[in-house]
């Protein structure tokens, strides 16, 4: 067990793409009632077309944040188009992942469509690797965790010291009071699509450097996301965060020690266990029932 | 024959006939057997994706995997000579058993939370068929062996294995209808629509849940044994995540909880990617689109669009309201509670009732006993405790533990709701909390099915269900609305119905939650009507409502509390004139004079 801190140290570099897809899930849930399963194909398409500009000269680091405006622009269309329309029939959470679950197929083609099916090449923001714990980590990676770091705690500064912010946390917490003392809901939501789309789109972005450019590029991760999700309740930003890491983290672990072959088995017998012991997560608000 | 048996009977000659011309006789070319077999798996994994959204509210991603367990087992079994018959028993029971399992736990669960957690089933699905080499080949996949059946001398081959997905389809098909039609169906509308009130009617939500979902998965693996013996080469692709996102566009493109919309659905699923043969992304492309565009324009789905239109059309779609009232004839109500609710035989007695919600104490110390046949009025201000005293009773609250309950000998807080309506009691809602899919003739066909041990019990001729709903619908004046909806019904009649739901269960000992709220004059005499005529049927009744006017003149003793504390108790004419009573509850010490109409008690056992 000695390389136990490398190990540790690559789960938490993996863990914070997890972890900010997590935080995008769980801000757009907590505005608009929405599990947004195209969140990941969002931010993929996003990089995909950054990756054309990059490819036609335009910096990289502007393409980063070219990245983050198209994904939260298309995030804000979404929520008008799409999630608006529906209304709050008595079906609506559910109807609305389904309608994220179109969208993500329609994007999927799209990107087919648009790019074919071979993955891409993509830029990598800082060459070299460095050595820790005994295991070498690429710069990127490590650029990768404290760009994810500054994102989340901008994130929060937003919502904590913002007066828009903590509008918007009023909003989650009783949307009809929140009406009724003047907050724009549909700002509100579209606000919420933008940030939360926009951290997806550093997710790809970092995910694409660090492998290579493809239409799949989110799943797996996504899924861990969702992991990460589930562990610290649906409706707890800091919950998501440190679910999304811890996953990042279980993931590695087991994969080292248990078994390589059946890493998604392993997180989703962790889910399983979890929420068999919290139902709501680990940070999540209990589910009430008015009688 | 009954329409329901000649629908039964056209769906089996249909099936027999498709099965007759796609099987060996070679009727058609390959490529329509293979259309067939297609739709026909498809059909079946749809239908218990749909069947499960429909009736219970659950919608699983994750139902690919039980189509594995179908198709791993036939795959496998085959390879010793096993006939179809047999791997059809064994992969029903296995997936049943797995499903149920799983289903045990949705109830624990949003209905988000539990389509996300199958979702991670299939992952982690794909991922044991990819690497468990020994029993599933592994990513490279099996070679399925011809199926033996004990019904034809020689191994079907692999393109005439059309034949047996019909069949199969059609069995599938059949279950579908029937478990849409009867009380099980009904009995999980129920607890999809109102888990609470589900529970007071005796339903454990968590069984009925892992039930549905049992029989959806054994529904599903014959999908997996049907498409394991018509592509005759099954691999870890065909049971991913995607496939399982397919059965949802396949269920929602058809329309949720309809057999029907389940074959428009398939047949969707079918064709697209056989029309889009050389552009998958296109297949994508018409998938998600007609996903968004159904549930943006259709809302529900095609098949329930169309008969909604059709309906609209009819010009049945609004109950009439202007129905000529009868007098409230108080005998009748009499005769019809008696007729349906056994007499009370043991006392209720409450002891120290505390109920603590963090550091506010929502009930100290409440002690009273409802003897046999007495009603008891709860009165109080609001926030006094009222309604979390009839929670503790039904079992939603949990009280502190020096608390006890006792109906006779029994412990009621040891039993779950559902074992308290198995007693006899019952209760109704402030805001009658009707299952929202089921017209109020459904809803009392359901509940005095589950009604039956207890009517038994307590030997009351009346007691097939059908009769039993009729007599309600009947001595409740509820005719003209027994087929609609609750949303298309005026509250009025919500609650008279609620009503209906406890005679329906047969109870002895009623809890009612402000009953007289939101009654009109004419609703509110039934009302009276129908509390005298449980009274005089022996029928014990705790009464809660701000009505104290009808409290005080109904109720043979009277509770009053106040902050959780129990302010006075004795009969209506003392407490009307208790001064504390007076102070807590009206913020003067006035006497409550009883109104004149009402003053008048009719005469016991009138």
């Amino acid at each position: 067990m000695g390389d136990l801190p490398a190990v540790i140290v690559s789960g938490i570099v993996s863990g914070s793409a997890y972890a900010l897809l997590a935080l995008g899930i769980v801000i757009i849930f907590r505005s608009t009632d929405t599990v947004n399963f195209a969140i990941g194909d969002i931010g993929t398409l996003a990089v995909f077309m950054t990756a054309t500009m990059i490819a036609a000269g335009l910096p990289i680091w502007l393409g980063l944040i070219a990245a983050i405006v198209i994904a939260g622009l298309l995030g804000i269309i979404t929520e008008r188009t799409l999630i608006r329309p529906l209304g709050h029939s008595r079906n609506y959470v559910f109807i609305a992942l389904v309608v994220t679950i179109g969208l993500g197929l329609l994007i999927h083609a799209g990107i087919f469509v648009g790019w074919g099916t071979r993955p891409q090449a993509f830029p990598v923001l800082i060459e070299g690797t460095v050595k820790m714990f005994g295991i070498a980590l690429t710069w990127n990676k490590i650029l990768a965790a404290g760009i994810a770091a500054v994102a989340m705690i901008a994130i929060a500064w937003f919502f904590k010291k913002t007066p828009f912010g903590i509008a918007m946390r009023a909003t989650a917490d009783d949307p009809v009071a929140a009406r009724m003392v003047g907050i724009d809901s549909g700002r509100v939501a579209a606000i919420a699509w933008f940030l939360g789309c926009g951290i997806a789109a550093i997710a790809s972005f970092f995910l694409a450097a660090d492998t290579s450019l493809n239409p799949n590029l989110t799943l797996s991760p996504l899924f861990r996301a969702f992991a990460g999700v589930f562990l610290g309740g649906l409706t707890s930003m800091a919950g998501a965060v440190i679910g999304g890491f811890t996953i990042g983290v279980l993931d590695n672990v087991a994969g080292r020690y248990i078994s390589a072959s059946y890493r998604d088995t392993m997180v989703f017998a962790i889910i399983v266990l979890v929420l068999f012991i919290r139902p709501a997560g680990v940070l999540g608000a209990g589910r009430k029932e008015r009688v | 024959m009954s329409p329901a048996n000649m629908r039964r009977l056209a769906i089996i000659i249909a099936g027999i006939a498709l099965a007759i011309v796609v099987g060996p006789y070679r009727m058609v070319g390959d490529y329509v057997q293979f259309i067939v077999a297609a739709l026909s798996f498809y059909f079946i994994a749809v239908l218990s994706v749909n069947m499960l959204a429909g009736l219970c509210g659950i919608w699983s991603l994750g139902h690919t995997a039980y189509m594995a367990i179908g198709a791993y087992t036939a795959a496998n079994l085959t390879k010793m000579g096993v006939p179809v018959e047999v791997i059809v028993l064994a992969s029903i029971s296995l997936s049943f058993v797995v499903g149920y399992i799983l289903g045990l736990s949705a109830g624990r669960f949003s209905v988000l939370y539990f389509g996300l957690l199958t979702m991670a089933l299939a992952l982690a699905g794909t991922e044991i068929i990819g690497h468990w080499t020994a029993v599933t080949g592994g990513d490279d996949g099996m070679k399925v062996g011809k199926a033996i059946t004990l019904f034809w001398p020689q191994p079907i081959e692999t393109k005439n294995a059309a034949m047996i997905c019909v069949i199969l389809a059609t069995l599938a098909y059949l279950v579908g209808e029937a478990v849409t039609n009867s009380q099980l169906g009904r009995r999980w509308l129920a607890v999809k629509g109102q888990r609470i009130a589900s529970m007071s009617i005796g339903l454990k939500p968590h069984v009925e849940n892992a039930t549905a979902f049992g029989m959806s998965a054994a529904i599903a693996s014959l999908a997996g044994i049907g498409m394991a013996f018509s592509m005759a080469y099954i691999d870890p692709v065909a049971f991913s995540l995607d496939s399982g996102v397919t059965l949802i566009v396949g269920t929602v493109v058809g329309g949720i909880g309809s057999t029907l919309g389940a074959v428009v659905g398939s047949a969707f699923i079918t064709a697209v990617p056989e029309l889009a043969r050389d552009a998958q992304a296109i297949a994508n492309f018409v998938y998600g689109g007609a996903m968004i565009a159904v549930l943006l324009f259709l809302g529900e789905g095609i098949v329930p669009a169309i008969r909604h239109r059709i309906r609209h059309w009819k010009g049945r779609d609004k109950v009439n309201t202007n129905v000529p009232r009868q007098a409230v004839d108080a005998e009748a109500m009499t005769k019809l509670v008696s007729e349906l609710m056994p007499p009370a035989r043991h006392t209720l007695s409450l002891n120290a009732v505390s109920v603590q919600f963090s550091g506010l104490k929502a009930l100290d110390d409440v002690t009273f006993d409802i003897a046999p046949g007495t009603a008891v009025g709860l009165i109080g201000p609001n926030g006094a405790g009222k309604t979390s005293l009839l929670n503790v009773l039904s079992g939603f609250y949990k009280p502190l533990a020096s608390t006890t309950v006792k109906l006779g000998d029994a412990d009621i807080l040891a039993l779950p709701p559902s074992g308290r309506a198995a007693l006899g009691m019952g209760r109704t809602f402030q805001h009658a909390e009707l299952f929202p899919e089921l017209t109020i003739r459904q809803m009392l066909l359901t509940v005095a099915a589950l009604g039956r041990p207890l009517r038994r019990a307590n030997q009351i001729a009346l007691n097939e269900p059908e009769a039993v709903a009729e007599r309600i619908i009947g001595g409740l004046g509820l005719a003209p609305y027994a087929d609609y909806m609750p949303s298309e019904l005026p509250f009025g009649v919500q609650k008279v119905a609620d009503i209906g739901r406890v005679l329906a269960i047969g109870a002895s000992v009623v809890s009612m939650d402000e009953p007289f709220s939101g009654l009109d004059e004419h609703e509110r005499s039934e009302l009276r009507a129908i509390l005298r005529g449980m009274r005089s049927a022996g029928v014990s009744i705790l009464i809660i409502d701000h009505a104290v006017q009808e409290v005080l003149s109904l109720a043979d003793k009277v509770v009053v509390l106040d902050f959780g504390k129990m302010l006075a108790t004795g009969e209506p004419d003392s407490i009307r004139r208790n001064p504390e009573v007076m102070k807590a509850y009206f913020g003067s010490s006035h006497h409550v004079e009883p109104s004149p109409e009402i003053s008048t008690k009719e005469p016991a056992n009138g």
